[in-house]
């Protein structure tokens, strides 16, 4: 299973750019932008924290703490598009780049150290070049980090502090040396780095544990009796240990999903719905063996021999989801920054690095699935093609009307992974509501129609609710002005609400009309007018 | 590359493809108890598209998503704005995983259709991002073409499509309804309770023409066969085994 190397902590660069999104969002030094995703703050420029946003707040909060930000939709593909530059400037310097995020890489410190003579002059360059290839002002969040470490874990800390420091940090290699540097640390980091669940390190906190240190002197023993698999890692990692979750290993080889195109495909659509079946394919068949791929690489390639691989890294593992993001960031890049001869004959997706599935990634009982993870990436991409407007989820509302009980709210400003604010019950009954079955099609705003007596005038509802006849021809049903019978009625229901405000007090009466062709609707009278508000169809 | 090494490849590939489709069930959606009763296998098959037509096409998409919606798909509905959601709660529907698609209203309130392109992208996310899409008829004015490689798109992902109103998208399975009949509603009195329909279901599938008569929607806005089937008492013969 462990390969020999696994003894040996790797030495790894990492290039760290703060609030990515910001960058690309062209946010210029002391403009306040925040970028939101799912109506939380993901990322936001140094004026905008300095007004008190923070990441994870909700949008509103943010507009409240700071009512002149900008506010920007995420876009990780258009993040990773502008990331691209920064990849392959670094990549043609040294090899085995991988991408964590947009925004965040890194690659194998040893080899080019050598070569550059010394980590210092190498980080020195590495980010010279970077800061060259970002193309955009970086003053709105910082400076670029790097950093050189033992482990993702301690070199990504690294390129943190580097960030802030403004110069490279470069971190001695050796347990004792890494254990030194990450000592006085906080816990917090445990998240934002290694990707270790908040409610642990808030646990850690309230039981007095702060900093990595403290942690670190914990016997790892009593760690892993208390905490389990979780602690242990954290142990591990904060006394400067190997951060490779435990069961990383090498996948079996010749394990790969792969398609090849006759004709070639030309669309990237085409492309990445293969890239579909393909993750689909791969997920299935490590999940079988109850693994997950942390590390995947990417290859597409041209009728022409043009060729384009890319490392793609999570240290939670990959879902079909996300590789097919990745798929699509990395095929758009490319498709910008090369002028393509042909179209692509071959696709395929190889797992670099797999380990045990520990199964936190997708809920089992009422926690997040596969089919949600889809559903919100399908959403983030409607909103795309149609508009924010466009793009509507349910929520509850209250009220006596078929279109007050639920109202429709634009699915980029909900969390669509967390519907239960949103759809929450009802804290009351609405008296004057009516009965089961409510109408399947609701007409928002209501049409203008005709409800006319035996002797063809007007049917009038006095204030007392007393039907001036009963309602025999109703018109204006559709557009061409469609006329029918009335075959039965009841009503009228009155309605009087918010008769406590006059400019919105609304006193209603409603109607169901049957009518001859077999459609049923409701209709209401308001101030002498009919309405057609809903149909049962 | 040589060609037979491509061919080989592909061929791997196309077997793998089929292979990994394992079990019949994984092909299928579940239904609500009367309509599975109604269609060939009980459930719908992945890929296929569902037509609604008749008085109560819109509640019948309902029920028809219902069933996939309680078991955890998400629907996605197209070009059905004036969708009535209490409704759809009451169907069965999970509003948690319901999202819609309209298309812009100017401010006199007339509706500014998508053209062509902009539906074939957005239903193409529909397909692959959702089991269930419902084709409202805001989506009926897409080209044949369109609609041709869209059902080619559903066939491969394997979701399914429940079309409102005409077969623009043809339809695998074609639910009609017909003789409705609301009760609970006089002359000028009662309320309306339920509504008695007969479901016509054709289709390829469907070597004859099934019918049966449920309440849709009936009293609590649910989908109910209209005679309960009663246990009448009948005992199967024993077979001789083994």
């Amino acid at each position: 299973m462990a390969r020999a190397a696994r003894s040996e902590v790797p030495r790894l660069g990492v290039l760290w750019c703060p609030h990515w999104p910001v960058v690309v969002a062209e946010a210029a030094a002391d403009e306040p932008v925040a970028v939101v995703h799912a109506n939380r703050v993901v990322a936001h420029s140094r004026a905008a924290a300095a007004d008190g946003v923070a990441l994870g707040q909700r949008r509103r909060d943010a507009q409240s703490r700071c009512p002149h930000v900008r506010i920007e939709h995420h876009d990780p593909a258009r993040d990773a598009r502008a990331f691209d530059d920064v990849v392959r400037a670094v990549g043609a310097m040294v090899p085995r780049v991988e991408v964590t995020e947009p925004g965040m890489l890194t690659f194998v410190a040893r080899g080019p150290a050598r070569y550059f003579g010394g980590e210092a002059s190498m980080t020195e360059k590495v980010s010279a070049v970077a800061a060259d290839a970002v193309g955009r002002s970086l003053a709105a969040v910082g400076s670029l980090g790097a950093g050189v470490a033992d482990g993702r874990f301690a070199a990504g800390i690294a390129a943190r502090r580097s960030s802030a420091a403004g110069s490279s940090r470069i971190v001695p290699p050796g347990v004792d040396a890494t254990a030194a540097f990450l000592h006085p640390l906080p816990v917090s980091l445990l998240t934002e780095v290694a990707g270790v669940p908040a409610d642990f390190v808030h646990l850690l906190h309230r039981l007095g544990v702060h900093h990595l240190g403290t942690l670190a002197e914990l016997p790892s023993t009593d760690i892993a009796a208390r905490f389990g698999p979780l602690g242990e890692f954290a142990h591990r990692v904060a006394s400067g240990g190997d951060d490779r979750l435990p069961g990383t290993h090498d996948p079996p080889s010749g394990l790969h999903a792969q398609r090849l195109f006759e004709p070639p495909a030309q669309h990237s659509d085409a492309l990445v719905f293969v890239a579909r079946q393909l993750a689909d394919e791969l997920v299935a068949t490590l999940a079988a063996d109850g693994r997950v791929c942390t590390r995947l690489q990417v290859v597409a390639e041209t009728e022409h021999g043009e060729r384009t691989e890319r490392h793609w890294y999570r240290s939670s593992g990959l879902s079909a989801a996300a590789m097919v993001e990745r798929v699509r960031w990395q095929l758009d890049a490319w498709a910008q920054h090369d002028d393509l001869t042909a179209g692509v004959a071959l696709l395929r997706l190889d797992p670099v690095e797999v380990r045990g599935d520990d199964g936190v990634q997708l809920g089992l009982w009422g926690g997040r699935t596969q089919a949600d993870d889809w559903a919100v990436r399908a959403v983030a991409r409607l909103v795309a093609v149609a508009g924010e407007q466009q793009v509507l989820v349910p929520a509850t509302q209250g009220g006596r009307q078929p279109h007050d009980t639920y109202r429709w709210v634009p699915a980029a400003t909900a969390d669509l992974a967390d519907p239960a604010e949103r759809l929450a019950a009802p804290a009351a009954p609405w008296p004057g509501s009516l009965p089961t079955p409510s109408p399947a099609v609701v007409h928002a705003p209501a049409r203008a129609i005709d409800v006319l007596d035996a002797a063809g005038a007007p049917v009038a509802v006095s204030g007392r609710g007393a039907v001036s006849a009963a309602p025999v021809v109703v018109r204006g049903l559709d557009d061409r002005g469609g006329v029918d019978d009335v075959q039965s009625w009841a009503g009228p229901w009155p309605v009087d609400e918010r008769w406590w405000d006059p400019a919105r007090a609304r006193r209603t009466a409603r109607f169901q009309l049957l009518t001859r062709s077999g459609r049923l609707l409701l209709v209401g009278v308001e101030r002498g007018r009919w309405w057609l508000t809903a149909e049962y169809r | 590359m040589n060609p037979t090494h491509l061919s080989d490849l592909a061929g791997r590939g196309l077997v793998t493809r089929a292979g990994s489709a394992t079990a019949a069930q994984e092909r299928t959606l579940p239904l609500l108890p009367v309509l599975a009763a109604l269609v060939p296998q009980g459930a719908l098959q992945r890929g296929s598209v569902v037509g609604c037509e008749g008085a109560a096409a819109v509640s019948l998409a309902l029920a028809v998503a219902a069933g996939p919606s309680q078991q955890g798909a998400w629907v996605a509905v197209a070009g059905l704005p004036t969708l009535g959601l209490a409704a759809a709660a009451e169907a069965g529907v999970v509003l948690e995983r319901l999202v819609a698609v309209t298309e812009p209203v100017d401010e006199h309130g007339a509706v500014r259709p998508f053209d062509d392109d902009v539906w074939a992208d957005l239903l193409a996310a529909c397909i692959d991002g959702f089991d269930v899409v419902v084709l409202g008829p805001g989506t009926q004015h897409v080209r044949p073409a369109t609609a041709r490689r869209l059902v080619a798109r559903l066939q491969a992902r394997g979701a399914v499509a429940v079309q409102v109103g005409a077969p623009v998208f043809g339809a695998d399975l074609r639910f009609q309804c017909s003789a409705t009949a609301w009760s609970g509603l006089g002359d000028g009195h009662g309320v309306a309770r339920a509504r008695q329909v007969q479901l016509e279901l054709s289709g390829r599938r469907v070597p004859q023409v099934r019918r049966a008569d449920c309440w849709l929607p009936a009293v609590d806005g649910q989908v109910r066969p209209c005679e309960p089937k009663v246990d009448d008492g009948t005992v199967l013969p024993l077979r001789r085994t083994g």
